[in-house]
């Protein structure tokens, strides 16, 4: 298959789930709602940092999870309210505005899952001989390099999300930087580490002026064997 | 620095060029938007390489981070006009009931008919974007979304199951500035839904 029949067969699916379905995106990050149900609520994933993690302090990291929580309450209700209007039938500005907040809060939601789930206070390092290292090399030149500037976009000024991503039509790895969490994004690609730069995330810890520490502090936490099974 | 063995490829523009245009929509207007798709390809690609240069000597600078901000732009103006364009056709196959997605919606909204009036209806959003039915793939989910530009307002998790462009350039030229509903209407027979439905996925 040359590379236009590719981009052609793939395009088609590619943002869609024909892609998972073919195998070349698992969704290794699934948050099943219950099962059988598709209208069933989703649920708080249950994260465990009661003891904080090393770095992190125990008080941080729970109320960021009350934040969590927060998102998949106004998600659920979100949904309910939109899809109950759209079967009644109702249309314009009342509507589109709630549609328009999904964006926000279900990014909100599923961002800070695959942030947590991402976390560990024994983290694995990185399988060097996994296939994901090989991409990182062949596109950034080393690890180091890669993290340098992944740790760049982390400090960009403003209120987001540093993700490392990948186009799973091309497997091209991208570092990007979400604004909010709903904003500025490459539509269709498939984060595989994302790290969260609200100052929600830091300032009580490291300071107002301490996401750089922020993120040294963060990186031996990061479980690269779930990074490694995104990808 | 040169490329690496297993070093990214550049992206390629669409093999699509609808030389008689399609029902409804003039082969003018189409040209002309293929051809601004084309200028997303070229800048996605420019942009890409101009950020991994940058990243991989170490030189970091406020101009980086607003290249990568701006790949957002880029990047989703060429993949979602990908996916409209693809989503087109003189020919289009019509939904497959037995089809899960077209299960999905009648599951949530009852019929074809009312998913499609909310759907129109996300489609003329006031502002540009588009109006797209995403599917979050841990549950099958179905939701509509409104992108505002192409990057913007983006339940990210979620993949595009159908997009339809309603940036002003997609419909002013066939059916004036003020014609959005109309056009929205023109492209509904054009949606091949084999398309859409492998999109989706089962
Ligand atoms: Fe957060
Ligand atoms: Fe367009």
């Amino acid at each position: 298959m040359d590379r236009r029949t590719m981009m052609g067969t793939l395009a088609a699916g590619m943002v869609g789930a024909g892609l998972s379905a073919k195998g070349l995106g698992s969704d290794a990050t699934a948050v099943p709602k219950a099962a059988g149900d598709p209208l069933a609520d989703y649920v708080a994933r249950p994260f465990d940092f009661a003891t904080g993690l090393p770095g992190l302090s125990k008080e941080l990291l729970a109320e960021h999870l009350t934040l969590y929580k927060g998102y998949v309450t106004r998600t659920n209700a979100l949904l309910k309210d939109v899809l109950g209007a759209e079967k009644e039938g109702k249309a314009g500005a009342m509507v589109q505005e709630l549609r328009r907040r999904l964006g926000f809060e279900f990014s909100g939601m599923r961002v800070h899952e695959w942030y947590f789930e991402g976390l560990a206070a024994k983290a694995p390092a990185a399988a060097l001989t996994h296939p994901l290292h090989k991409a990182i090399d062949a596109t950034w030149g080393s690890h180091d390099a890669w993290w340098s500037a992944f740790k760049a976009t982390c400090t960009m000024p403003g209120i987001g999300w540093a993700a490392l991503v990948k186009d799973p039509v091309t497997g091209r790895l991208m570092n990007a930087w979400f604004q909010d969490h709903e904003n500025a994004i490459p539509v269709g690609v498939q984060p595989l580490l994302v790290v969260d730069v609200w100052e929600h995330a830091y300032v009580r810890d490291f300071g107002a002026t301490g996401r750089g520490k922020y993120v040294d502090a963060v990186k031996p936490l990061l479980d690269w064997s779930v990074v490694e099974k995104r990808f | 620095m040169g490329n690496l063995p297993g070093a990214p490829m550049a992206y390629t523009y669409l093999d699509l060029t609808f030389p008689e245009g399609l029902p409804g929509l003039s082969k003018e207007l189409l040209a002309d938007h293929l051809a601004l798709h084309r200028g997303y390809v070229d800048r996605t690609n420019k942009l890409l390489e101009v950020v991994r240069a940058a990243e991989t000597e170490g030189r970091f600078s406020l101009e980086l981070k607003e290249y990568r901000r701006r790949l957002g732009f880029e990047f989703s103006g060429m993949r979602l006009h990908e996916s409209y364009f693809r989503m087109l056709s003189a020919t289009p196959g019509a939904p497959d009931p037995t089809h899960p997605l077209q299960k999905r919606i009648a599951t949530q909204w009852g019929s074809f008919e009312a998913w499609w009036k909310a759907f129109a209806d996300t489609c003329t959003m006031p502002g540009i974007g588009w109006g797209t039915l995403l599917k979050d793939p841990t549950n099958g989910e179905l939701a509509h979304a409104f992108l505002e530009d192409h990057q913007n307002g983006v339940p990210v998790g979620m993949e595009v199951v159908l997009a339809l462009d309603v940036w002003e350039h997609a419909y002013a030229t066939d059916f004036r500035p003020t014609g959005r509903g109309k056009y929205v209407e023109a492209v509904r027979p054009l949606i091949d839904w084999r398309f859409v439905e492998a999109a989706y996925g089962r």
